[in-house]
């Protein structure tokens, strides 16, 4: 599975994690997005390191579905926390392998849909994507991972996804 | 609309739609499925009844999105939580602030089939039998 880290993950921990920025701060919860488009390997319409989300599907733009008829789909909730919240984060865990280890953390996983109608517009997912806010194609994007096919949905669907994030 | 799907299984999940119509057919079609081992979707993974759904007016992720509150809301957070922090006459700080900053957080600590969020239901959406 293609996956990418955008820079504001990164920039989350340079500027807030190690100098305590005050303007670069992470959102009140994380919210999961599925995007049209393609994690892919770095190509002209793959996702780059400051891809944003558009409804334009062109060059490196994350897209998403449901954008111009929702039909069930919405951004699910992933809180801020620890092993507290309703979905949050796990405990960190640690593979000290030199190549292939680090650390990592998968959150609970969410739910969506059930989807309604003929199904969402646009529809048909082909990533995930870990990002801020509930307003489709907008929000600060932080990593995404390919699904593994194109997932179409129709009236009654859901979808499982579990996002993992791991430093190594 | 938003509607969250409170699942048997305890999973939850946020849906807009148009109107309650269109949402009562995708629910009870997720249900039917659950009723004959059916899979969910195209992730084959197991339909799942359906326990509870709420309504909302608008997303329940959006409260408190700006992070900005009151000045009362804050005062009485900040007295509650460094009275869950002190120990032996000190406050580990970085929990502290930890705790305060969970104060814009949309979601609370649920039991299974209770709503995930902090915000306001405007109702529960009838759909079927449960």
């Amino acid at each position: 599975m293609a996956v990418i880290a955008f820079q504001r993950l990164s920039q989350l921990v340079t500027d807030y994690v190690l100098g305590a920025s005050g303007t670069i701060t992470p959102p009140a919860s994380w919210t999961m997005g599925l995007a049209t488009t393609n994690v892919g390997s770095g190509g002209g319409t793959d996702y780059a390191r400051n891809s944003v989300w558009s409804v334009t599907v062109a060059t490196t733009n994350i897209n998403e579905i449901g954008s111009t008829t929702a039909a069930g789909y919405a951004r699910q909730t992933i809180a801020k926390s620890i092993n507290q919240g309703a979905i949050d984060w796990g405990t960190s865990t640690f593979d000290n392998t030199f190549a292939t280890g680090g650390q990592s953390t998968a959150a609970d996983e969410v739910t969506f849909g059930a989807f309604t109608g003929a199904g969402p517009s646009p529809n048909g997912a082909n990533s995930w994507v870990l990002t801020d806010g509930s307003t489709l194609n907008a929000g600060q994007p932080y990593f995404a991972g390919d699904t593994a096919a194109t997932r179409t949905y129709a009236v009654g669907d859901t979808q499982k996804v579990t996002a993992t994030l791991k430093a190594g | 609309m938003f509607l969250e799907v409170i699942y048997e299984t305890g999973a939850h999940s946020i849906m807009e739609a148009d109107d309650e119509n269109e949402a009562v057919d995708a629910i009870r079609e997720q249900n039917r499925r659950a009723e004959n081992g059916e899979m969910g979707g195209p992730g084959n993974r197991p339909a799942e009844r359906v326990y509870k759904v709420l309504k909302y007016d608008k997303h329940p992720n959006d409260f408190n999105i700006e992070q900005v509150v009151s000045e009362a809301e804050v005062k009485a957070a900040f007295k509650d939580i460094l009275a869950e922090n002190i120990e032996d006459g000190v406050v580990h700080l970085p929990q502290f602030l930890a705790d305060m900053r969970l104060i814009t957080s949309p979601q609370v600590d649920s039991e299974p089939h209770e709503s995930n969020y902090k915000m306001q239901e405007t109702g529960e959406l009838k759909w079927g039998e449960k």
